[in-house]
């Protein structure tokens, strides 16, 4: 991990003088994963381009204001979530409507471990907008229900019940699978 | 085994991550606005554009005077006449394209970035020709390398056509520039 600080540190403090080799470095280190997180947020291919693209180029732009506090990937995976939820905001979803899905307190919410995470990931991209946001802020990218309230306007209550129906509509989604495995 | 859904998302997020994303054309879209917003904004970028051009000319007359004294020792016709006619050819409206283009007298021109990269490519075709001479004198008569040789000369004339073309353009931008400052 030492290692790899020291090496993503050196490649910072080159792109801070521009050196187009250390960006490259450092885009096919990040690409891949903020390419996934941008896809489970967007659930299409253009939007994801579009927003890694920009992300990087924010980030190469402003790699200045880096202090190096905090890790250079969950900078740059802040700016790409950040971008998803602006253009999510534009195409005006509104994350605090009442859904009309009735969420069903204590119901068993286990999967297989064995299932393949390809279709975990697929299954996620096919959530509904509000749903899939929320499930990926909370469970995946490890935001608190206080932080997602603040992010999307919403109290911390919507959050949690709009997580909890997201859970529901994955098993829903899965439980195919499930029964398979 | 089963498990909590939230704790299957969590232990398994990296596996999650399973589409490629299209790394040309991501990289080439990210690459192409930081160098654009990298150029210097006190600096005239067409005096680099200038200086490039300078040393490409001057290194394209030296290396083209350098490759024909190299096809005086080697044609073509040494393998058999008809390659050696096309060859001729070929030479020949070089040599005029070249005369045209007149090439010595680019380095003047200012403000241009075209020509730099067509001068340059002149220069590639030339090295790529000479190593295919060298490889038909080391490994005697292969239609391919040829076929190389010939595609060169086509490319070459094509480039020069270019430069004359963009040559053109700035002489008659010139022009109009001082037919309305006159």
């Amino acid at each position: 991990m030492g290692g790899q600080n020291e090496l993503h540190k050196e490649l910072i403090d080159r792109c801070k003088v521009g050196d187009i080799k250390a960006q490259y470095s450092l885009y096919k280190l990040f690409s891949k994963n903020l390419y996934n997180i941008a896809m489970r947020f967007m659930n299409n291919k253009m939007d994801a381009d579009e927003i890694v693209q920009d992300s990087f180029i924010t980030a190469f732009k402003k790699i200045e204001d880096f202090e190096g506090k905090g890790a250079f990937g969950q900078w740059l995976k802040r700016i790409v979530i950040n971008n998803c939820i602006s253009v999510l905001r534009k195409r005006k979803i509104h994350f605090d409507d009442i859904d009309t899905i009735q969420v069903v307190a204590d119901e068993v919410e286990e999967i297989n471990d064995k299932i393949d995470p390809g279709i975990v990931h697929r299954a996620i991209r096919e959530l509904p907008d509000r749903a899939r946001t929320i499930l990926n802020l909370y469970a995946l990218e490890g935001y608190k229900h206080r932080e997602i309230s603040e992010i999307l306007g919403i109290t911390e209550s919507t959050s949690k019940t709009q997580y909890k129906r997201a859970k529901q509509i994955l098993l829903d989604k899965l439980k195919n699978v499930i029964h398979e495995n | 085994m089963k498990i909590d859904l939230e704790k299957y998302l969590r232990t398994k997020r990296q596996e999650l991550d399973v589409e490629e994303p299209d790394d040309v054309l991501l990289w080439e879209g990210i690459r192409k606005e930081i160098i654009t917003e990298k150029k210097p904004s006190g600096f005239n970028v067409w005096k680099i554009a200038a200086i490039f051009l300078a040393v490409f000319t001057v290194s394209y007359i030296l290396f083209n005077e350098f490759r024909m004294e190299k096809e005086r020792e080697f044609t073509l016709s040494q393998i058999n006449e008809s390659l050696g006619t096309r060859e001729k050819a070929y030479q020949e409206m070089v040599k005029l394209k070249m005369q045209d283009a007149n090439i010595q007298e680019l380095s003047g021109i200012p403000e241009n970035d075209i020509l730099p990269v067509l001068v340059n490519e002149l220069y590639v075709l030339d090295t790529i020709y000479q190593d295919a001479i060298n490889d038909l004198k080391q490994h005697g008569y292969m239609e391919q390398i040829v076929e190389i040789i010939f595609d060169t000369y086509e490319k070459r004339i094509r480039i020069l056509e270019k430069i004359i073309m963009e040559t053109q353009k700035i002489e008659k931008y010139e022009k109009d520039i001082q037919e309305v400052s006159l």
